[in-house]
């Protein structure tokens, strides 16, 4: 029971029937849709982030556990109070706030159901991509909490893909907000460390969620078969086909029979198993890829495919699949659900271990889940009165995660850990990865009074580290001279703090090696992949070898079938693209100067190219990192599986920390299926304002580009292009587009990009451009503005993120103020992704008054401006990374925990850092 | 374990295994959240169906007892089904709530109040008649409207405030009275002879909407026999009164088994017409009563559904209006499924515009009682109701039941502008030739 000082606060905080204490409310608050059930002391409801705050600054003055709770959905235990206290109840918290259509975000309440986020856009043509089956009672804010995925995840990606910021209350009562209105703001990754986290490391009030435009068609195939196997190696030959559909589901009969029991969805029963496959996109691309999906199904023994040919016929098998967890409850009093995942290519072992596992506990298991990631759902039938019974399905449950791994997978998709798989977190990481995620936990929380008891299992004595030194010195130095002089960065060199020398790992082992020398003997390390970032920050504070990690070269892996490449960090960026050609995929991951730049460099420097619009951002690309950590111990997160919710998503972390929190040695990229045919457009603008209509008449078309960047008339001109017709007039900027796909969408697309009109109604002038040197060549061409620029003298480069929307008139804006300053500006701007690389000639003190200016335009509009290159050069330096605010002290924090004796980067980043 | 054969209105309570076996359908999957009117406006786990299925299935299990705190829970309950209805494995709450309510009055008695209405007011027409007639003479409502005016008794007591604002002017005289002096012959040839049911809240509270019925079912060439019935049973059954319902069913169908040649027996009050359909199930296990319990079942019309029945045309004028329909919670598919019928009826009408409600069969929060015991939450639903009332932009809201009549009209005068509540019958009877 609570104690009566707590309640006094409590009362004193919070208004009548804001705060409930009876039994009935602590009995029917001390589940979830899980087993567990523990009794909280009290439960609150706050109409506010600052009555939240509010809640949390009591509970912790008192010592009390509280649990975040949002509608109850949860599968794994995560909103259930293990340790008693304060059930947090958001379910007030339930308003859409505001629409921002232009850029595509809504920002709602946390306790809106995940639903009404696309009731609230669907009239205007957009929906909110993640849809857990669950999607009608589940909320945001537990959807955020747990990454939640969902059947179009296939396709469109999962919770973390879609979130753009986060009011957060932190475990100290603090209000604040990770990311902000555009992507890949400076800074670590918060709000993808956030995401995922089930509530352990504070709770989410309100989020900006990116909404899409919707489809212009769908189409919906039921396949029917008769052997389970036939329909799992369906799906694996759908994948390796190279086609990725919006939706691939899987139900097998046991499923099928309880849906249509509870109402006729339309599958039929006496089938084994069903796909529920569904294509959408550009109408002709539909019918192509839904033929030749049909005609696969049949190659691989499907008995029947029906396709949906009517919304109603549609919106019926989805409701048989959203409701197919409900419907099992028909048939006993309780299930569990196995949330593992494998890579793709296992899914049809996997399944067939399901049914033996099952065999083996005598248990029923019905299986519904998401084929196409690879994320099994087995739904373990049982009695929870039956004690007996219980444990057998436990056992089950836990031989299935384990198996799960085995195969390469891990052990959740997107239910969460909660308290329902503590136990099998040692299956997927090992007492060092559990323990820097503890610090991780305990940084944000260092009572352990949010939501304890979940994702963590019990904390064991930190690990010793052993590390084998012998011979390191002569194994990593001396280096070669001139290699050395390659990554010596002459600003860096002329403040005497970065030597000449380096060490140079040629394995893991040796990075290992390396760190745990440097930590030792409190040398520090500035980690280098190819080199073409050495001016991002200010230079470190303190002396510092170089550590390069170009050696580590590798494809580890490249596994088309499952479209997963497993690279070392130090990989060009065209090698990785080259061995992803060779399999027949598409690396979504470009570069400025991709022969040098590195993998590990576009992570550590949150690198994405031009294509970013299409391919999303370098966190989206990548499942998994492997790092050594400063003291030498080697950590993995996340890995060959599609989707992976289990521990805290420390992949994130890494990625755009600039090497100060670990060295990133091994990462795991998503691939994608090689386009069929691609095509590049020009249009001339007059200015930027020109490029916004040309943009807007682009997006009323749906054209959807891979590629959408405004270049300066004189880096238009560089590219290796023929253009037809030729000598189109020349304006002061050109926009480049580039599109991707099935050939009859492609020839559609750039036929009326050819014929776009513009708000007058007079038909654009445009160009189609064949690259000289092959597609890859033109995008790298694009890409590597920076290195354009840099050879023509332009030495300072910023890199501006703003909302795409605004990016027209941002560079308008710029183009003036560079102009009265008597600056040369040239620029790249990526109209669909908001991304625009400056680059100015120039080393007097105007050039910081305008990088000042250009700043404070770019965050009047919620973005930010990097300076990438040139500030030792500044003869009145700017803050290179502009970034200020209560974020900081956590990334400080955070810092402290990975690296504590600041032996990596030292100095280099955000707040010197 | 088989789809549910869980039914409330059965002749004896299912057994305690049966309804645990119910409760543990529920698979917490929270589905029940969105579409539970109470809970959309508390967000109260407690008041969802998840809530009282878990609670429900600890005290089948024997966890938990059965103790007052727990009413919150099964007290909080319209009874509409919503949940039902979006439930997979279609847990049936309302048997669930039904059977605590009933649990929990064996084991610690009824309220002195329910037992002196239930078992010996009710099973008395003449003294209820008397009884009310001598409220509404003796001005006790009507002084409660005039307190209630002048703030006084919202202090004093919300229910009682919520109750005179429900019971709007005096009817008197009762519906009874005024059909004695009806002509209730048909006016054209009989198509059929009909008896009529009189619900006590026509016949108390809104006996003008009785006569236009009348009107109709006479116009319609139906030959009108008004019933000596007592009240239906309905609310006894809700508030767990399984005997007395039964006691109450039983002497309704001695008193109507008398009236010779029905065709149908009809009513447009949407809780009585689908309690009636329902006598067969409650008296089922009663040898004696059982086969003209199903005899009886079977001739039970709502009003519109009788009306699309008799397939006859109407006279009827234009009426240029913009309407729109409530279905009562008794009338939706989740109870009787006569949702055509009077969306049918309404377009046969010349120069009505008929325009659909958005969340048009989501209970309005009367429920009987519910109104007045929980008169905090269910001006909350009501307002909800309202507002989708009001983006409707009708004039006219039509409904079948007098609790939402009531419920609706008192919604429209608080938060819509311009807009009249009125049942069926009524809009019909506004639209015949006289």
């Amino acid at each position: 029971m609570i104690r009566p000082d707590v309640l006094r606060d409590l009362k004193g905080a919070l208004g009548s029937g804001q705060l409930l204490l009876r039994e009935v409310d602590r009995r029917t608050y001390s589940y979830d849709a899980y087993l567990d059930e523990c009794l909280p002391d009290a439960i609150v409801f706050p109409t506010s982030s600052r009555e939240v705050a509010q809640v949390i600054k009591i509970a912790q003055r008192h010592g009390l556990p509280f649990v975040p709770r949002g509608r109850g959905t949860n599968l794994s235990g995560g909103a259930v109070a293990v340790n008693g206290g304060l059930v947090i109840e958001m379910a007030h918290m339930d308003r859409i706030l505001s629409l921002d259509l232009a850029n595509e975000i809504v920002r709602v309440e946390a306790g809106v159901y995940n639903s009404q986020v696309t009731a609230a856009v669907d009239a205007d043509g957009y929906f909110y991509a993640p849809d857990p089956a669950s999607g009608k009672a589940c909320s945001i804010g537990g959807n955020i909490a747990e990454g939640a995925g969902g059947p179009h995840c296939f396709k469109y990606g999962v919770t973390a893909n879609h979130v753009r910021a986060l009011s957060v209350v932190l475990p100290n009562g603090e209000l604040i907000e990770f990311g902000g209105a555009v992507c890949d703001l400076p800074g670590y990754d918060l709000v993808g460390l956030f995401i995922g986290s089930e509530g352990t490391l504070g709770i989410c009030t309100e989020a900006s969620l990116a909404v899409l435009q919707k489809p212009e068609a769908i189409r919906t195939l039921l396949a029917v078969y008769q052997s389970i196997d036939r329909a799992s190696e369906t799906v694996s030959a759908i994948i390796a086909a190279g086609i990725i559909p919006a939706t691939l589901e899987m139900m097998d009969n046991l499923v099928i029979q309880a849906v249509e029991d509870s109402f006729s969805a339309g599958f039929p029963r006496t089938a084994a198993a069903v796909l529920l496959i569904e294509v959408d996109g550009l109408p002709a691309d539909v019918v192509q890829q839904s033929d030749e999906i049909k005609a696969l199904c049949e190659a691989e023994g499907a008995a029947e495919v029906r396709v949906a040919d009517s919304e109603s016929e549609r919106e019926r098998l989805w409701r048989g699949r959203r409701g197919a967890f409900g419907a099992v409850s028909r048939l006993a009093p309780n299930y569990l659900v196995a949330d593992g995942t494998v890579p793709r290519a296992r899914l049809p072992e996997m399944l067939r271990r399901v049914g033996e596992i099952a065999d083996r506990h005598k248990v029923r298991v019905g299986n519904v889940f998401h084929a196409g990631d690879g994320n099994l759902h087995p739904l373990i039938l049982f009695d929870s009165t039956d004690s007996e019974e219980t444990e057998r399905a436990l056992s089950a449950s836990m031989d299935m995660l384990e198996a799960c791994v085995e195969l390469g997978g891990t052990v959740s998709g997107e239910h969460g850990i909660g308290t329902e798989k503590l136990d099998a977190m040692r299956l997927v990481f090992s007492d060092e990865e559990t323990e820097l995620q503890w610090r991780v936990k305990l940084c944000f929380d260092p009572e352990n009074l949010c939501n304890p008891g979940k994702v963590l299992p019990r904390r064991t004595s930190p690990p010793t580290r052993v590390a084998a030194r012998k011979g390191l010195r002569q194994r990593l130095c001396p280096a070669e001279a001139q290699e050395a002089e390659r990554f010596a960065v002459p600003y860096l060199v002329s403040t005497g703090l970065a030597t000449r020398q380096q060490l140079r790992p040629r394995s893991i082992d040796d990075v290992s090696a390396a760190l745990g020398m440097a930590h030792d003997e409190g040398l520090a390390l500035l980690p280098v992949g190819g080199g073409t970032r050495l001016g991002m920050g200010r230079p470190p504070d303190r002396t510092s070898l170089n550590l390069p990690l170009a050696s580590l070269e590798a494809v580890l892996e490249c596994d088309p079938e499952n479209l997963v490449m497993h690279v070392e960090a130090g990989i060009s960026i065209s090698r990785a693209q080259h061995a992803a050609r060779q399999a027949g995929r598409l690396l979504p991951l470009d570069s400025n100067e991709p022969y040098r730049a590195t993998v590990g460099g576009a992570l550590a420097c949150n690198q994405q190219g031009p294509r970013r619009s299409r391919f999303g951002s370098v966190r989206d690309v990548v499942l998994g990192v492997g790092v050594v950590l400063p003291g030498g111990d080697y950590v993995r997160f996340g890995g060959q599986t599609m989707k992976n919710v289990a521990g805290l998503s420390l992949t994130k972390l890494f990625i755009g920390s600039l090497g100060t929190l670990a060295v990133i040695v091994d990462v795991w990229l998503r691939m994608l299926p090689a386009s069929r045919s691609e095509a590049f457009v020009a249009i001339p603008v007059i200015d930027s304002l020109d490029a916004e209509r040309v943009m807007t008449a682009v997006a009323a078309r749906r054209l959807a580009p891979d590629l959408a960047e405004l270049l300066s008339s004189e880096s238009y001109e560089a590219l290796s292009v023929r253009s037809t017709p030729s000598g189109v007039p020349h304006g002061a900027h050109a926009i480049l587009l580039a599109f991707a796909g099935d050939e009859g969408s492609v020839s559609r697309r750039v036929a009326e990009t050819m014929q776009l009109s513009d708000s007058t109604g007079r038909v654009r002038e445009s160009a189609l451009l064949e690259p000289l040197a092959g597609a890859q060549a033109l995008v790298d061409e694009v890409a590597s503005f920076r290195r354009w620029a840099r050879g023509r003298g332009f030495g300072v480069q910023a890199r501006v993120q703003v909302p795409p929307h605004s990016s027209a008139a941002y560079l308008s804006q710029v183009d003036q103020a560079a102009k009265r300053a008597g600056l040369e500006l040239v620029s790249s701007t990526g109209l669909t992704s908001g991304v625009i690389q400056l680059a100015l000639r120039g080393t007097e003190v105007p050039v910081s008054r305008f990088l000042s200016a250009a700043r404070a335009y770019a965050e009047r509009e919620g973005g930010a401006l990097v300076l990438c290159d040139g500030w030792g050069s500044l003869k009145d330096p700017v803050d290179p990374w502009g970034m200020t605010g209560p974020q900081v002290d956590l990334m400080h924090q955070l810092k402290a925990v990975f690296d504590p004796s600041r032996v990596l980067n030292p100095g280099r980043y955000i707040d010197a850092i | 374990m088989t789809p549910s054969e869980i039914h409330w209105a059965t002749a004896a309570q299912p057994s305690l295994p049966s309804l645990r076996g119910e409760a543990a359908r529920c698979s917490r999957c929270g589905f029940c959240q969105p579409v539970c009117p109470i809970y959309r406006e508390t967000g109260r786990e407690a008041h969802v169906a998840r809530g009282k299925n878990f609670l429900f299935r600890k005290i089948a299990e024997g966890s938990l007892p059965i103790e007052a705190d727990f009413r919150e829970a099964f007290d909080n309950c319209l009874l509409c089904r919503a949940c039902t209805a979006n439930c997979f494995p279609a847990v049936r709450t309302d048997a669930l709530v039904l059977a605590f309510r009933e649990m929990y009055g064996e084991r610690w008695g009824r309220p002195l109040v329910q037992r002196l209405l239930f078992r010996k007011l009710l099973p008395h027409p003449a003294l209820v008649r008397a009884t009310l007639r001598a409220t509404w003479r003796s001005g006790a409502l009507g002084m409660t409207r005039a307190a209630s005016r002048r703030g006084a008794l919202g202090m004093l007591n919300p229910k009682l405030k919520m109750a005179t604002q429900l019971a709007g002017d005096s009817p008197l005289p009762f519906l009874r009275e005024r059909l004695q002096r009806m002509e209730l012959r048909p006016k054209t040839t009989r198509v059929a002879r009909v008896g009529y049911w009189l619900s006590c809240g026509y016949n108390y509270m809104l006996p003008e909407v009785g006569v236009d019925t009348i009107r109709v079912l006479t116009a319609l060439g139906v030959e009108v026999v008004p019933l000596d019935n007592h009240c239906c049973g309905m609310p006894v059954l809700a508030y767990g009164d399984r005997a007395a319902a039964q006691m109450l069913a039983r002497r309704n169908l001695s008193r109507v088994g008398r009236v010779p040649d029905l065709d149908y027996i009809v009513s447009e009050c949407a809780s009585c017409s689908g309690h009636l359909k329902d006598y067969g199930a409650l008296l089922g296990g009663d040898d004696r009563c059982a086969t003209s319990a199903g005899g009886f079942s079977e001739r039970i019309r709502s009003f519109s559904e009788l009306v699309v029945e008799l397939g006859v045309q109407l006279p009827l004028r234009r009426l240029v209006r913009r309407v729109t329909y409530h279905d009562p919670c008794h009338m939706s598919a989740r109870y009787q499924g006569v949702t055509e019928q009077p969306r049918n009826l309404i377009r046969s009408i010349p120069g009505v515009t008929f325009v659909e409600l958005e969340e048009s069969d989501s209970c309005c929060g009367a429920a009987g009682s519910y109104n007045v015991l929980h008169s905090d939450i269910s001006t909350r639903i009501l307002k909800r109701k309202a507002e989708r009332i009001a983006q409707s932009e009708a004039e006219i809201v039509v409904t079948e039941c007098p609790s939402c009549l009531m419920q609706l009209s008192l919604g429209a005068r608080d938060h819509v502008a311009n807009v009249t509540v009125i049942g069926i019958s009524q809009l019909l009877a506004a639209a015949l030739h006289s």
